[in-house]
C-alpha cells in the first residue's frame, strides 16, 4: 500500500490533474468521445441487429418452428404440417403449462405459395404468405404497411393485399379481382382474390412482388383443412427461448400416426443466412471497438507517460522527502483513475444523449441505402433505430475507466522506479 | 506516537518542544544548545566512502575513501571547490544514491544495507533536505509543500496541521501558507523549503547549496534562520556550499578537494580549546 491515504492520493492526483488543464482537458475528451462514439455506434448496432433478428423472426420463422422434416422435392408441392391448427392448440397448452402467458408466447401458422398473379393488364410472379389475420397482426408489422384500407377480416378467404409496386404493376386498384395460379396438390390451380388493400415497403424488390392471403384462403386453395407450411412460436422474451423449446419438445412424439415428420427448429437453425450474417455483423463491429479501444488506449498512454515525464522532477523530489517508489506509482495511478472515471461518465453522458433521438426517433438512411435493403435474407427498414443497451454501456464505460488507469501503470512504474538523484537534477518544467 | 518520538535524542537535545518557537527571530542566542559538542552522540558515520561515475569509457572518482563523522547538533559546512565531491557526499549521506563502496550510518542505520523502500523510510523520519534550487511542487501552496512528509508519514490532520504552522512560523512565513511558490520571492520559496525539510523534525538537514539562488542579504537571513533552528531546536545540519556567509556561519568546516577530506576544522572545539 502506499504511505498516503487515498483521500490524500487523490487530493495530490487532482492537483497533478489540475497542473496542466488544458492537457488534462484535451486527453479527458479524447477519452469521452471515443467512450461517446463507442456507445453511440454500439447502440445504434445493437438496435440494427435488434430489429434484423426481430424482423427476421418475426416475418420468416418465429422463435421456434415446427416444420416437416422432409425437404420439398423438385416438381412437387412444399410438404405440409398437415393438422397444424391442432397443434398450434397443443402447443398453447403446452406453454401455457410451463408458465408463459398468451402474450408472452404467441403461436401461429403461415403457408407459403409461389405462382403467377394476373390482371385484365398483365401478369406478374408473385411470393404469396398466407397468414391467420388476427394472430399475425401480434407478431408481424404488415397490417401497420397496408395503405388506403383495412387488415383482412378473420373469414376473408379471397381477400388479397398487394404489394404497391405490384399493384401499380398490375394496374389494379383496391377493390379489383385478381387471378392466382399456383401449383396445387396435383396439378396447375387458378384461384380468384380480390384486392383489399396495398402494402407499402419496406422495399421496392418487397412492394413489387408480395401478396398476403388468409390461411383459410390458402388452405381452400390447397384443398387442406388445418394445412400449414410453418407453426411458429414468437416469444416476448428471447431469454426464454430454451425453455419454450424444452416445453415443445414433447410434442414432436405425439403426432398422430402416419402424419408428416416435423422438427422443432430454434430461429438460428431456421434461418441460417440470418445468423450467420448476425454473427459476422457483430464480429466486424467487435474489431472495429477494439481499434477503436486500442487508438484511445494509446493515446492516453502517450498523454499520461508525457504528463509524468514532464514531472520527473517532481517525482524525484517527492522520493528525496521519503515518499516510496510505491506511493509515488500510486499517485500516478490515481490521476490515471480519476481522469478515467472522469471521463468515462462524460463520454457515457454524451454518449446516451446523442443515442437518445435515435433510439426514439431514428435515423433515415433511405438517401443512402434507397427504398429498403436485403440483410441477410431479410428486408430491413431504411429508418434505423439505436437500442438502449445498459449492459453493453456499462461494460464499455468500466472498460475505458479500467484502460485509462492501467494506461497509467507504465508511467507510474517509470515514475518510481527513477533514482531520485536523476530525477532531482532533470530540468523544471 | 509522533514519528519524531524515535529519534535517538542524545541527552543534551532532548530539549523540551514545548518551547515557544514562535518568539522574536532575534533572540539571544544564550539559549544555544551545542555548548558541548565533544560528548555528543555521532549521527552521522562515513567509512573509506568512494562513488565512481561512469562518464563513457571513463571513470570518474567523485569520493575517494572519505571518512568523517557528525555528531548530533553540529551546524557543518563541507566546502571545496566544484567537482570536489560535496554534493556527492551530501548524497551519499542523504540515501539519495549508492555508494561504489564504503558505507555511511545514519543514526546507526546503515545505508549500504537499505533497499530502495527502506532508503526512502530513513529519509522520510530522519533527514531533510534543502536543495538549491528550492524543488518546491508549484502544484501546492507553502502549507501544502511543507506538510508533505508528515503526510507520508501518516501524521494525523490536526497534529500535521500544528506543527506545519509551528514550522512556518518559526521561518517567518506565518500569512503567507496558502501562496503558491509562483506566488513568493526566492527567499521566501528557500524559507518554504527548510520549513518542509524541518517539519517532520528530523535528526539531520541537508542542504546543497541552499543560498546560492539568492542575493546575499537574503542567503544571510537564511542562514541565520536556519542557524537559530540549530541551536534551538537542535537539528543537525549539514550544507555543501561555495558561499562564504555559510563557512561563517558554520561551527565545522569540512574542506573537500579532489574527492578526498583536505581538512576539517572544527570552530567550537578550536575555541574550546583555547
Amino acid at each position: 500500500m502506499s504511505d498516503l491515504s487515498f483521500v490524500h492520493l487523490c487530493r495530490l492526483a487532482g492537483r497533478g490533474l489540475k497542473r496542466d488543464i488544458r492537457r488534462t482537458l484535451i486527453t479527458g475528451l479524447t477519452i469521452s468521445l471515443g467512450l461517446a462514439l463507442f456507445i453511440f455506434v454500439d447502440q445504434l448496432s445493437q438496435g440494427s441487429y435488434d430489429a434484423l433478428i426481430k424482423r427476421g423472426v418475426a416475418q420468416s420463422a418465429g422463435h421456434l418452428v415446427f416444420e416437416p422434416e422432409r425437404k420439398q422435392a423438385p416438381g412437387e408441392a412444399r410438404p405440409l404440417i398437415s393438422d397444424a391448427h391442432t397443434l398450434a392448440t397443443q402447443a398453447r397448452e403446452v406453454l401455457s403449462q410451463a408458465g408463459f402467458k398468451p402474450q408472452e408466447a404467441r403461436v401461429l401458422n403461415r403457408l407459403w405459395l409461389g405462382g403467377l398473379l394476373r390482371s385484365p393488364t398483365g401478369a406478374a410472379r408473385v411470393g404469396v404468405l398466407a397468414v391467420e389475420p388476427e394472430r399475425e397482426r401480434e407478431v408481424s408489422d404488415w397490417h401497420t404497411r397496408t395503405e388506403t384500407t383495412r387488415w383482412f377480416k378473420p373469414d376473408d378467404t379471397r381477400g388479397a393485399l398487394l404489394g404497391a409496386a405490384l399493384a401499380e404493376r398490375l394496374e389494379v386498384l383496391v377493390g379489383d379481382k385478381v387471378v392466382l395460379s399456383y401449383q396445387g396438390p396435383k396439378e396447375t390451380e387458378s384461384r380468384l382474390f380480390r384486392v383489399r388493400g396495398l402494402l407499402k415497403g419496406p422495399s421496392p424488390s418487397e412492394e413489387g412482388r408480395v401478396l398476403l392471403v388468409t390461411l383459410k384462403g390458402a388452405q381452400e386453395a390447397l384443398s387442406t383443412e388445418g394445412g400449414a407450411h410453418q407453426l411458429s412460436v414468437h416469444l416476448s422474451d428471447m431469454t426464454r427461448l430454451a425453455e419454450a423449446q424444452e416445453a415443445l419438445q414433447p410434442l414432436l412424439k405425439t403426432l398422430p400416426q402416419g402424419a408428416e415428420p416435423l422438427s422443432l427448429l430454434d430461429w438460428k437453425k431456421a434461418l441460417p443466412a440470418l445468423w450467420q450474417f448476425a454473427q459476422k455483423d457483430q464480429q466486424s463491429s467487435r474489431v472495429i471497438f477494439m481499434i477503436l479501444g486500442l487508438i484511445i488506449a494509446l493515446g492516453v498512454l502517450n498523454a499520461v507517460s508525457m504528463s509524468a515525464l514532464e514531472r520527473k522532477r517532481q517525482f524525484g523530489v517527492l522520493l528525496a522527502l521519503g515518499f516510496t517508489p510505491r506511493s509515488i506509482a500510486s499517485l500516478l495511478i490515481t490521476e490515471g483513475l480519476l481522469l478515467g472515471l472522469g471521463a468515462s461518465l462524460l463520454g457515457l453522458v454524451i454518449g446516451e444523449l446523442v443515442s437518445w433521438p435515435v433510439v426514439e426517433v431514428g435515423i433515415d438512411i433511405s438517401q443512402m441505402m434507397g427504398e429498403g435493403m436485403d440483410v441477410g435474407g431479410v428486408v430491413m427498414d431504411t429508418q434505423l433505430y439505436a437500442s438502449w443497451s445498459p449492459r453493453s454501456v456499462a461494460t464499455a464505460t468500466l472498460i475505458t475507466w479500467l484502460f485509462t488507469t492501467l494506461a497509467s501503470v507504465w508511467p507510474a512504474y517509470r515514475a518510481a522506479h527513477t533514482p531520485p538523484l536523476e530525477a532531482i537534477h532533470e530540468p523544471l518544467s | 506516537m509522533s514519528p519524531s518520538l524515535n529519534i535517538d535524542m542524545s541527552p543534551s537535545f532532548n530539549i523540551d518542544m514545548s518551547t515557544d518557537m514562535s518568539t522574536d527571530m532575534s533572540t539571544d542566542m544564550s539559549t544555544d544548545m551545542s555548548t558541548d559538542l565533544s560528548t555528543q552522540k555521532e549521527l552521522v558515520r562515513v567509512e573509506a566512502l568512494t562513488r565512481v561515475y561512469q562518464q563513457g569509457s571513463t571513470e570518474v572518482h567523485a569520493l575517494r575513501g572519505v571518512d568523517l563523522t557528525i555528531k548530533r547538533g553540529e551546524f557543518t559546512a563541507l566546502m571545496g571547490p566544484s567537482g570536489s565531491g560535496k554534493s556527492t557526499l551530501l548524497n551519499l549521506i542523504g540515501a539519495l544514491d549508492a555508494p561504489s563502496s564504503g558505507d555511511v550510518w545514519v543514526d546507526g542505520q546503515s545505508i549500504g544495507a537499505l533497499s530502495a523502500s527502506g532508503r526512502a523510510t530513513l529519509r522520510r523520519e530522519h533527514i531533510g533536505f534543502v536543495f538549491q534550487a528550492y524543488n518546491l511542487l508549484p502544484i501546492l501552496s507553502a502549507y501544502e509543500n511543507a506538510e508533505m512528509v508528515l503526510l507520508a508519514r501518516g501524521v494525523p490532520e490536526e497534529e500535521r496541521r500544528a506543527q506545519v504552522m509551528e514550522v512556518l512560523e518559526a521561518v517567518g512565513l506565518k500569512g503567507l501558507e496558502h501562496r503558491r511558490p509562483s506566488e513568493l520571492s526566492g527567499g521566501q520559496q528557500q524559507r518554504v523549503a527548510v520549513a518542509r525539510a524541518i517539519a517532520g523534525s528530523p535528526a539531520l538537514v541537508l542542504a546543497d547549496e541552499p543560498t546560492a539562488n539568492l542575493d546575499s542579504h537574503t542567503g544571510a537571513d537564511l542562514i541565520e534562520l536556519m542557524r537559530r533552528l540549530n541551536q534551538e531546536r537542535g537539528v543537525t545540519f549539514i550544507f555543501a556550499t561555495h558561499d562564504p556567509q555559510v563557512m561563517e556561519a558554520a561551527r565545522r568546516v569540512v574542506r573537500l578537494v579532489d574527492g578526498e577530506v583536505a581538512q576539517d576544522h572544527n570552530k567550537e572545539l578550536n575555541k574550546s580549546s583555547h
